[in-house]
């Protein structure tokens, strides 16, 4: 009420002003009719009246300091004079608003993505208190028997995840669905907005009700309310759309595919539902109200030990030893991927933002020089020292928030930009945006900012000095060590940024130059994912099928098939088996894990890897031992320099179990298959470029390939492979036209997506970096700049004694690189420290890497150099008349 | 901000004797400052210069409302009337005021 009071005469004020003088007028005339009235003259009592009513402009702004509080009034007179005096100097401001603008937008970029990722609560109920059951993936059993046994958790999300496709609804198409248990959207708060979400009689059948999500309801259906009740196929199974999922959902990343297009009851086939060996489930709980993370642990130990003593088949880790059960908050497994990269990303932005605020207190300190005159008549009016300091800071908080409500409108951009350079699956995505918490940051820097920049001049207001300033017209070269500090101070912290920059991108070179172990041009692949309707022989005589049509195309010379193809990404797909433990039939053995990787007949030659000894064929009839070719890490620790061809091997529960019988103890399973070694294939990096070759075994795809529903068709053509792909599509839609074959790539652009991740980092630094030269360099020419005009006295009268303008020039530029060279010193032990910080995510390149310190100090002093010399050529070119007689 | 009063007013008794004096029926501030003094018998002296911004703060906080009509010799003046907050605001201070009064009375009286 009183607010609006105020607002209402604020509005009114003019108006008010008037009534307010009207009615002392009114006053006064009365108080002169009754001075009249008690005998006075006219005149005598006029006067009389007027001594009585006081000073009227003091009575004037004490009522209207009522109405206004009177900072609030002084405060919109500062901004005022702010911006007049913004005007009068439009080079100043703009370059303060442009520099502290492009700070906030990468500094509001980067915090809106760390925000978003990392420190952000859940968007779901009693979000702190989800946890997510680590070390991969649980199998079926596991999951119901911690669901009995552990009493901290009050609510259980169980997904399995896996991409299936979609046929009956117009074209195939590859969708990602998840089988959720039944407290999921309880536990993650889903809601329906069209039909409804699963019950427990969902859960009873064979799991053939489905939800569609929000968006895939909208791009495939239309929004089409009477979805429900629509009849398709998923995975080769018959399947009911019993509603659509609320678009406010967010799916949790880690437990759910993201998109995840349809979602289904999680119904455990009966062949898999007691068989440890399936891990298939993502995991998580919610804790109950008041349980800590540490007392769950605790309790998560001691039911991994009763768990293991009730079913050790189940809940051991196959040495006989409790299968450990690790929970984690959801938030940290969800951010842990992104969680260092993203902090050394908003430390980097961090310092360039320190080069930002140097460069506005330098300017503002060049300003407040330019001004002294100014500041010493206001101070010789009467303003105090604190009033002119408030004025100085008023000044630069308004630049500064102009500057940050222009940086905000750079970080909007800045987000799309980063969220379009990620490869597709950054972590939390649709909870990074630019919100009021954002936006608080973005001002909350500004002011910090500008706080800073403005109050560096006010400490310099001193009495003494403005006596000067008002004497001489100018302020003396005074706090010129200042200065120079920030000049130092500027280009150590741009050499951190510039080395971090440079170590990452030379790490980048350095993955892109490994040598992949197989030929990059001209071979492409069919990412291709044949569902629960095809039975593994089926599965198998597609891919000869494919194989054979594929090999028939004009311009391709080879093809083959398998699970994996080099620098496919494995996000939720399932690569091979995975054992523990290979040994040589009667000899060395290695208890490391195991890829086995089913591959098709000619796929080293197709990819052209090179391999010693021979490989396998899809004719000859498969018994054990069957052939396999093993990579040269596992030779090399199986059989030293010994010739590992045409020796057995056994793998996993096989070798184990031969130990025991060595060691005397039963074998517990003895009949695994057993392999005959045909070849070695030397340096392939098959899981990406930065990925060390694992232990493999490449095995016959007509053995184990069924039981894999991903599929990969590789082929090498004699030109270019883009300009086939739709050959292939051709070719795989004759052998069943429901088979969705949209992800066929050439090998280049596979690489090209397992880069991604490395690329992104490398790339922002290398823009942080390059900010932070050009702030580092407007900083030192703006510095100089001012050093030569406050110094231009003293040039004249140098050129007028005789002095080169040559010499003259070659002075100011070598001040400036005696400071850069102090700032590299300096910046060099920041670096050192910074590389160790960056050591993980660094790939073949020291923290130390001369070469990355040596190009930054380089660039950075050419830099400095370059931005002195301007200045300094117009200070040698100084007329030393003009000069001396301007001053 | 302060607001200076007249030495020989109690603090904070001001708006006290405005309200009190605009209870009668509307005044303006003239008449304000005349009455408080005949009836204080020349004792309260209310200068113009505290007597405005108090009005204006007493309007500030919804205790008057003013209105334009006519002095004494045909011209527009204000004219203040109390509002019920305004009459409330009254009841409060007096009643403070006593107590306060009270208390000090004791206070001198005891020996």
């Amino acid at each position: 009420m009183k607010l609006l009071r105020r607002l209402a005469w604020w509005w009114n004020r003019n108006a008010e002003a008037r009534a307010l003088a009207d009615e002392l007028a009114e006053h006064a005339a009365l108080k002169q009719a009754e001075l009249v009235g008690q005998g006075l003259s006219p005149d005598a009592a006029a006067r009389a009246a007027r001594r009585a009513m006081g000073n009227a402009t003091w009575m004037r702004e004490e009522s209207r300091a009522v109405w206004i509080w009177p900072w609030l009034e002084r405060l919109s007179q500062d901004i005022r004079y702010a911006l007049r005096s913004a005007r009068k100097a439009p080079t100043y401001a703009l370059g303060v608003i442009a520099i502290t603008a492009l700070g906030i937008g990468a500094a509001t970029t980067v915090f809106s993505v760390v925000d978003g990722v990392l420190l952000r609560p859940l968007p779901y109920p009693g979000g702190e208190r989800l946890v997510y059951f680590d070390n991969g993936s649980h199998s079926p059993p596991r999951f119901r028997d911690w669901q009995r046994q552990i009493r901290s958790a009050e609510g259980w999300a169980a997904s399995w995840r896996e991409s299936q496709d979609m046929v009956g609804a117009g074209a195939p198409q590859r969708l990602m669905t998840a089988q959720v248990s039944p407290q999921f959207f309880e536990v993650f708060g889903g809601r329906p907005a069209v039909g409804r979400l699963f019950t427990a009689g969902d859960y009873d059948g064979d799991g053939s009700q489905v939800i569609l999500s929000g968006q895939f309801w909208r791009q495939r259906f239309g929004a089409d309310p009477s979805v429900v009740g629509r009849r398709f196929t998923i995975g080769g199974r018959g399947v009911e759309v019993i509603g659509v999922l609320d678009d406010r959902f967010v799916e949790p990343d880690q437990i759910v595919p993201r998109p995840t297009h349809v979602w289904r009851p999680l119904v455990i086939p009966p062949a898999i539902a007691t068989d440890r060996r399936y891990s298939i489930l993502e995991v998580a709980a919610r804790l109950k109200p008041g349980t800590t993370l540490a007392a769950a642990r605790t309790e998560m130990n001691q039911a991994a030990r009763e768990l293991f003593s009730q079913n050790p088949e189940v809940h051991g880790n196959g040495e006989g030893q409790p299968e450990p059960i690790v929970i984690l908050p959801l938030k940290q497994a969800i951010g842990s991927r992104m969680d260092k990269p993203l902090w050394i990303l908003l430390g980097a932005v961090g310092l360039m933002l320190l080069i930002a605020c140097a460069n506005v207190v330098n300017l503002n300190l060049a300003r407040s020089a330019d001004r002294a005159r100014e500041m010493a008549v206001r101070a010789s009016l009467g303003a105090g020292r604190g009033r002119l300091a408030r004025q100085l800071v008023t000044e630069s908080v308004t630049l500064g928030l102009v500057a940050g409500a222009i940086g905000l409108a750079l970080a909007y951009f800045g987000v799309r930009g980063i969220s379009a350079l990620y490869p597709g699956d950054l972590p939390r995505a649709a909870e990074i945006g630019i919100d009021a918490r954002v936006a608080a940051f973005a001002v909350a820097i500004a002011i910090l900012i500008a706080t800073a920049a403005g109050l560096a001049p006010a400490f310099a207001l001193k009495s003494r000095w403005l006596n000067e300033a008002i004497k001489t017209g100018a302020a003396r070269a005074g706090r010129s060590r200042s200065r120079s500090a920030l000049v130092v101070a500027e280009v150590a912290l741009a050499l951190m940024l510039l080395v971090g920059s440079a170590l990452l991108f030379r790490s980048f070179l350095a993955i892109v130059n490994v040598a992949p172990g197989f030929t990059l041009q001209s071979v492409g692949v069919a990412n291709l994912v044949l569902g629960d309707r095809f039975k593994p022989e089926q599965r198998i005589a597609f891919a000869q099928a494919a194989v054979q049509r594929i090999r028939a195309i004009p311009g391709i010379i080879d093809a083959s098939t398998g699970v994996v193809a080099p620098m496919a990404r494995f996000g939720n797909s399932r690569c091979c088996w995975g054992e523990r433990g290979a040994r040589v039939d009667g000899g060395a053995r290695t208890d490391a894990r195991v890829m086995l990787h089913p591959i098709g007949a000619r796929y080293f030659e197709t990819i052209g890897a090179s391999v010693n000894g021979g490989t396998f064929s899809d004719e000859a009839p498969l018994a054990s031992p069957y052939p396999v070719v093993i990579s040269a890490n596992l030779a090399a620790k199986l059989f030293g320099t010994a010739n590992p061809l045409g020796r057995r091997i056994l793998t996993g529960t096989a070798a184990r179990a031969d130990l025991k019988v060595t060691s005397g103890t039963a074998p517990a399973e003895s009949s695994g298959p057993s392999w005959v070694v045909q070849g070695v294939v030397t340096g392939l990096h098959l899981f990406g470029l930065d990925q060390d070759a694992e232990d493999e075994v490449f095995v016959p795809y007509r053995q184990l390939g069924g039981d894999f529903d991903e599929i990969k068709l590789l082929f090498r053509t004699t030109g270019e492979p883009a300009a086939l792909i739709p050959a292939v599509r051709a070719a795989i839609a004759e052998i069943d036209p429901t088979v969705p074959a949209d992800d066929i790539v050439t090998m280049p652009a596979q690489v090209h997506r397992t880069l991604a991740e490395p690329r992104f980092y490398s790339t922002l630094m290398a823009l942080f970096g390059l900010l932070a030269l050009i702030l580092a360099a407007a900083g030192i020419y703006a510095s100089m700049l001012y050093v030569v005009r406050q110094q231009s006295r003293e040039m004249g009268i140098r050129v007028a004694l005789g002095a080169q303008p040559g010499a003259i020039a070659r002075m100011v530029v070598g001040g400036a690189g005696r400071l850069a060279l102090v700032g590299l010193l300096i910046g060099g032990v920041g670096a050192v420290a910074l590389g160790k910080v960056l050591r993980g995510l660094l790939f073949g390149v020291s923290p130390l890497d001369p070469v990355a310190f040596g190009t930054a100090s380089l660039v950075l002093i050419l830099t400095a150099l370059a931005a002195a010399y301007l200045p300094a050529r117009r200070a040698g070119e100084a007329d030393p008349l003009t000069v001396i007689r301007t001053d | 901000m302060t607001i200076e009063r007249t030495p020989d007013l109690l603090p904070g008794t001001l708006d006290l004797l405005v309200l009190k004096a605009v209870a009668r029926g509307p005044m303006h501030g003239y008449g304000i400052a005349q009455h408080l003094k005949q009836i204080s018998g020349n004792v309260l002296q209310v200068g113009e210069s505290s007597l405005y911004p108090a009005l204006q703060r007493l309007m500030l906080n919804g205790h008057l409302k003013p209105e334009w009509g006519l002095s004494e010799n045909n011209r527009r003046a204000r004219f203040y009337t109390l509002t019920a907050s305004g009459r409330k605001q009254l009841a409060a201070e007096r009643a403070e005021f006593d107590r306060m009064i009270f208390a000090i009375q004791r206070v001198l009286a005891t020996a």
